[in-house]
């Protein structure tokens, strides 16, 4: 008798941790509401700041569940530790999505969340904020990949809440490949490094996550200097990953790119005739 | 070389219809079966690492999805990955250029002991075979 499989889950908000970028498609209102309720929850009993980013509910309305599901939510929205603002306010200014803008407003609240002293800043963000949708849905595509880099200095953690009922088949695909992490998808964690300077990369990469390292790697194409790209916390990488690698040390220049790859990484190089890439 | 085994075959140990975003769980679901039936070391990396090549090309030259079954039989592991677009998990020939894609079935070839092709109108059927003797 053949085994029936469904795909595992390999990523969740309960798993989160700071410098984490989570995909969370959802299939109703209720899940996507419980997903918000636990990631406020986490944030909080990790001592951080949550800012929750509300657009189907009113901030008032998601302010009241939060504080009926998620243990000190109501003192953490008096202290400001637990805010919940409009989305379209907050990242659509003069109601227009303009990436570059919207990525600032984020920024300045992971700076704020860290001048006012909490260790990091988790945020949950209903995406319905971006529909009907901008002309081109690449555009969004291509907001939430750019946004990986923020990550990697592990001061923010954040799910974006896609709800299947409302997005695209194809968007909500695209949106997943374009986040290191999405349940039940290949997980890829990573961190901005200064001794030596580059880039850690841990946990696997395949199709479902390959936007995302690109941008990793885009990244570096414009740090000057010497980098090391630390693989060797990749489980798993296929073929586009070593691609990929390859790709970064042939675009950054001879001698200026270092990869310390796993076993399996330093064995897909060999097989795949390229040799070591920073050679 | 280990043959592939018969049309005749037993039913497989493992069926999964799959689609891109069902990759990651194909992938484990395959290292389970084959790490149960005997693959170790190297030799189950090697293994899955060409499935997973193979499946990937059946999701994006083949149509979007395909349909994988593995067997084993105490003496090989055996995958076979159908999609349903011409060339798909086969992927195109030729020597195509780096980051182009297309290098995905030379790799898989160098990672089991046995790979067959077979073409059919608007279909292809990947075979990967590896020994369960031998094992790193």
């Amino acid at each position: 008798m053949a085994e029936l499989v469904s795909c595992p889950s390999s990523g969740s908000v309960a798993s989160l941790q700071l410098g984490d970028h989570l995909c969370l498609p959802v299939g109703s209102d209720a899940e996507r509401l419980h997903s918000t309720a636990e990631l406020a929850e986490l944030g909080l009993r990790c001592g951080g700041k949550v800012l929750v980013v509300a657009d189907t509910e009113t901030p008032a309305a998601m302010a009241a569940y939060l504080s009926a599901r998620a243990p000190g939510a109501g003192d953490a929205l008096a202290s400001g530790q637990l805010e919940v603002r409009a989305a379209r306010a907050f990242l659509l200014a003069g109601g227009v999505f303009d990436p570059e803008r919207t990525m600032a407003g984020y920024l300045a609240q992971v700076d704020l969340a860290q001048e006012q002293g909490y260790p990091g800043l988790w945020i949950a963000a209903d995406m319905a904020w971006s529909l009907p949708g901008p002309p081109d849905p690449g555009a969004l595509l291509d907001y939430e990949a750019a946004a990986n880099p923020a990550f990697g200095g592990h001061r923010v953690a954040g799910v974006c809440i896609y709800d299947r009922t409302r997005f695209c088949p194809a968007l909500i695909e695209g949106a997943c490949g374009a986040h290191p992490l999405t349940p039940g998808q290949a997980p890829l964690r990573f961190a901005w490094t200064t001794d030596p300077l580059g880039l850690a990369l841990s946990g696997e990469v395949d199709l479902t996550n390959h936007n995302a390292l690109t941008a990793l790697l885009t990244a570096l194409h414009r740090t000057p200097g010497h980098v090391t790209i630390d693989a060797t916390g990749l489980r798993f990488a296929d073929l586009r990953a070593a691609d990929l690698l390859w790709g970064t040390c042939l675009t950054r220049g001879p001698g200026s790119t270092t990869v310390a790859g796993s076993s399996v990484v330093n064995r897909l190089l060999a097989l795949t005739g390229q040799g070591r890439p920073d050679a | 070389m280990p043959e592939p085994l018969a049309r005749t075959a037993p039913a497989p140990a493992l069926v999964v219809a799959f689609t891109a975003r069902d990759i990651t769980g194909v992938r484990r679901a395959v290292t389970r079966r084959a790490a149960g039936a005997g693959l170790q070391g190297d030799r189950l990396h090697d293994f899955v690492l060409a499935v997973n090549e193979i499946v990937t090309n059946a999701v994006v030259h083949g149509g979007g999805r395909g349909e994988l079954r593995l067997w084993d039989n105490g003496q090989i592991v055996e995958c076979e990955v159908r999609d349903g677009g011409p060339g798909g998990a086969a992927e195109v020939a030729g020597d195509p250029p780096l980051g182009a894609g297309g290098r995905g079935l030379r790799l898989a070839r160098l990672l089991v002991d046995r790979l067959h092709v077979r073409e059919s109108p608007g279909a292809t059927a990947v075979r990967l075979v590896a020994a369960l003797t031998g094992n790193a």
